[in-house]
């Protein structure tokens, strides 16, 4: 655990949690407000007595005024179930310290606060690294787990959320971290996580050196998953080009995933993962 | 500008294709693996970046190396630009150094101008090309012959002087067509203002370079000096050349810079005024200065004006009348015949015959002169013969003598203080000397009894003997121009003079004259015996009139038909490309290692 971070950092960590735009629709009882009548100490609602019903539940002094039988229904608490997919290609090389870093301080903080997680690597095909699992007890597991991830291989969202198989089978929240270089059916995949009663998260983490290209001159630019190669004749021009280019398709995710409810975050992969934790999921309302 | 070998261009045809197609066939491209080439695909389908003109479009190796290409032919091409440079291999430049070059330019006499055209060519000249220096002045001087030594050619230069006067650009230009003969091919360059050109010269120059422009300029023209009761009137002439409407004031001086009068004048395009100056107070000299606005040369701006009236000295004739000597004293305005006895030392005495002296300076023409007659062999004896010239002097000067016939020839004891001047036959037949201070000369025969007074040079012998004898005769002014050598008759008893004015120093007095030498310079000679306190002479040296006129003139040239094309006189600069293509190989440099 000290190997991913300080013990200061998963202090102040324990502090947020992990929010949902809409309530749980969690099985289990868990610590965080469900759509569910349940039998917290939130109010609910009220309704007719029906013979069968708890008669402690009536709300006697209801009667009282109304002369009817009304019972007082409470809104359950139930445990939420977090599906972190972490993009595992090839291209997340150059970005696997933050990823991790950042898909473990999600899990700890799930774990922390009792809501269920697990953890899926994406590249061509999703499989899962941990299942469902609940309790501070395994926060350790998710750590050591994350910390033997190997980036390599070929990515394809679209291939690898085609299938049911890397789906959630429990309505959460799903957070999908990735350096968001997507070739083609990423919107399909995003869509079907939503399908899946999941609340989607997607962070995308970009490095510098992609942001604003440093390298010039005739290159051959192989692409570090596909080893497709395109040669290319790096100018200033080219490079601002480059760079308005990069903003553009930044804007034109941002704005796809806000029109379909998914959180967007864009993470600088060189900024701090305290920073991206503490100021950054805060503002966006990923932590609170 | 001008290329002279323009079929270089047609390298471009080749170079820059090839230089492309290098590019397009030939690129060296990097592997640089990234995570993704995602964007940089999309934004070649957006640019189109695949087409070789859009890969070209923002490439700055490429461009720099066609810039490379085009200037290495342009430079291969020769482009040259028309420059002040001699055209063929030997060239002759005339520099006018006449007093119009002193008119100033600005800050600079025409004549500095000159001197930086001329330098000019020499830098530009190639090592091997020779140049010849003439010097246009009175008369055409060869400065430096044919030298390709830079540094000689600039101490010529350096050491050029203008000269007073008028040049006769004819003659150099003569001169330097002269020495082209001796040459395979030269240009001759003329470097003038071509001002005061009377006419065009006979022999042209190839190239004429003409300096300055037309500038106003005021000059006193001429002046004179005329008596009136007692009192000098003085007449000015001043004349302005230029197109322009000038003030000017006038004004006298004494020799001790005291101011005796002045006048201002506005003078109108190209005119000529005269001031009139009247009750000036007796002066030798008068000192006559003009202040113009618009004047561009200093030196036409001062005159002096001298007395120039003759003063008449008393001939008095003593002993036997002689018609001759009567007729030949009375031919000259500055002597006059007198019977009366001379009551200074002012005039002479001409005494024919008899054997007593006069008080003053005399001519004797006599055979019993006391002191002088040989006591011991008072024999007279007739002589005919070719007469001899024994001692160079004043009086004898310039005259060809021939045979004279006496028959009465006294013999002459000559004294240590006299020379004999003639003789005939050995016999002393002239005999001429200062003696007391006073200057005697004796013919020690009766005039009447020989031919003398029948040769032709008798009255020229007389007059000179007269001007010997009464050296004032000469006394007064003289005018001259500048590096000419004036001869002065001295008073008698002066051993030496004094120069003063814009020549100094002392000169040593030869058989009663002094030669001078008169420097480049315009002004005021003034000569003082030593001694004496005031000047007995003198030398007014006055700045050519035609030389005031500063307007140009332009000169005709004839055309040099050159043999070698290739020297035309052009400045070629294929070594500044060559500097060029070398900063842009190493920006290319600087590019490729930075990457792009």
């Amino acid at each position: 655990m000290t190997q991913l971070f300080e013990p200061a950092f998963l202090a102040r960590l324990e502090m947020l949690r992990l929010t949902g735009a809409k309530s749980i629709r969690g099985n289990y009882t868990g610590e965080r407000s469900s759509k569910v009548v349940g039998s917290s100490l939130d109010f609910a609602d009220y309704r007719p007595y029906v013979p069968g019903d708890d008669i402690r539940q009536i709300d006697w002094a209801l009667y009282a005024r109304l002369q009817k039988w009304m019972l007082k229904t409470y809104l359950d608490e139930r445990e939420m179930s977090v599906s972190v997919y972490l993009d595992t290609s090839e291209s997340m090389v150059e970005k696997k310290e933050i990823a991790v870093q950042l898909a473990a301080a999600l899990c700890y903080t799930s774990l922390y606060h009792g809501d269920r997680c697990a953890i899926y690597s994406v590249t061509e095909e999703i499989h899962r690294i941990l299942p469902m699992l609940q309790g501070r007890k395994k926060i350790p597991q998710f750590f050591s787990k994350l910390q033997q991830l190997h980036f390599a291989g070929r990515g394809d969202v679209g291939n690898a959320f085609a299938t049911a198989k890397g789906l959630p089978q429990q309505a959460g929240c799903s957070i999908f971290i990735t350096d968001g270089f997507f070739q083609t059916g990423w919107e399909k995949s995003l869509l079907r996580l939503q399908a899946s009663h999941q609340q989607v998260i997607l962070l995308q983490v970009v490095a510098k050196e992609e942001r604003e290209p440093s390298y010039s001159g005739d290159l051959r630019l192989i692409d570090s998953e596909s080893t497709e190669a395109k040669e290319i004749a790096i100018s200033p021009y080219a490079q601002t080009l480059y760079r308005e280019r990069f903003q553009k398709y930044i804007q034109q995710l941002e704005k796809w995933c806000l029109n379909r409810g998914i959180r967007y975050l864009f993470v600088p992969a060189e900024e701090a993962v305290e920073t991206i934790c503490f100021t950054l999921f805060r503002e966006v309302g990923i932590l609170r | 500008m001008q290329v002279l070998q323009p079929y270089s261009f047609l390298l471009l045809a080749y170079l820059l294709p090839a230089i492309l197609l290098l590019y397009l066939l030939k690129r060296r491209y990097q592997d640089r693996v990234i995570s993704s080439n995602l964007l940089w695909q999309r934004l070649f389908e957006d640019l189109e970046a695949n087409r070789p003109w859009k890969k070209f479009q923002h490439h700055l190796l490429l461009w720099l190396q066609l810039l490379v290409a085009i200037l290495l032919v342009f430079a291969l091409s020769r482009p040259s630009l028309p420059a002040d440079t001699i055209r063929t291999s030997s060239a002759i430049i005339v520099i006018d150094i006449s007093g119009s070059m002193l008119a100033k330019e600005g800050k600079q006499t025409r004549l500095e101008i000159a001197r930086q055209k001329v330098r000019s060519f020499i830098d530009h000249k190639d090592s091997d090309q020779q140049i010849t220096l003439i010097a246009a002045g009175r008369v055409p001087r060869l400065l430096i012959s044919q030298s390709d030594q830079e540094s000689e050619l600039m101490n010529v230069l350096d050491q050029l002087q203008p000269e007073l006067g008028s040049s006769d650009l004819d003659a150099a230009l003569s001169f330097a067509h002269a020495l082209t003969t001796a040459t395979n091919q030269s240009e001759i360059l003329l470097v003038s203002d071509g001002a005061s050109l009377s006419k065009q010269p006979a022999s042209l120059p190839h190239r004429s370079i003409q300096i300055g422009s037309a500038k106003p300029n005021v000059a006193i023209g001429a002046s004179s000096l005329e008596e009136n009761e007692g009192k000098q009137e003085l007449f000015v002439r001043v004349d302005q050349y230029g197109k322009v409407k000038n003030q000017v004031a006038v004004s006298v001086h004494d020799l001790q810079g005291n101011l005796l009068a002045t006048q201002s004048l506005t003078m109108e395009n190209e005119t000529s005024q005269e001031v009139h100056f009247s009750q000036l107070p007796d002066q030798p000299v008068y000192q006559l200065d003009i202040r113009p606005i618009y004047d561009a040369l200093a030196q036409d701006n001062r005159r002096y004006q001298m007395k120039t009236f003759q003063k008449k000295y008393p001939v008095h004739m003593l002993g036997s009348p002689s018609i001759f000597l009567q007729k030949v004293f009375s031919l000259s305005d500055q002597l006059e015949l007198s019977t009366n006895p001379l009551t200074s030392n002012e005039g002479f005495s001409v005494v024919n015959g008899g054997n007593q002296w006069a008080n003053q300076p005399a001519l004797y023409f006599s055979t019993q002169l006391q002191g002088l007659a040989n006591s011991k062999s008072s024999i007279h004896t007739a002589v005919s013969g070719q007469i001899e010239n024994t001692t160079p002097h004043m009086i004898g000067e310039g005259l060809n003598f021939g045979e004279l016939s006496v028959a009465n020839l006294s013999p002459v004891r000559v004294p240590d203080w006299a020379d004999v001047i003639l003789q005939i036959e050995g016999k002393p037949l002239l005999v001429a000397g200062e003696y007391q201070g006073k200057r005697v000369v004796l013919f020690p025969f009766d005039l009447e009894k020989s031919d003398l007074a029948l040769k032709p040079y008798f009255p020229v012998l007389m007059m000179q003997i007269a001007h010997w004898l009464v050296p004032e005769l000469d006394a007064g002014a003289k005018e001259s121009v500048p590096d000419e050598t004036v001869e002065v008759k001295v008073p008698p008893a002066t051993n030496e003079i004094q120069l003063s004015g814009f020549m100094q120093g002392k000169r040593r007095v030869i058989q009663g004259k002094v030669k001078i030498r008169l420097p480049e310079a315009v002004g005021l000679l003034k000569m003082t015996a030593v001694g004496a306190k005031h000047p007995f002479y003198f030398i007014r040296v006055g700045f050519p009139e035609n030389e005031s006129n500063l307007n140009l003139q332009k000169i005709t040239t004839t055309p040099l038909v050159l043999h070698d094309q290739t020297l035309q006189g052009k400045q070629e600069f294929w070594w500044w490309l060559t500097w060029l293509v070398i900063i842009v190989v190493t920006w290319e440099w600087v590019v490729f290692k930075r990457g792009y």
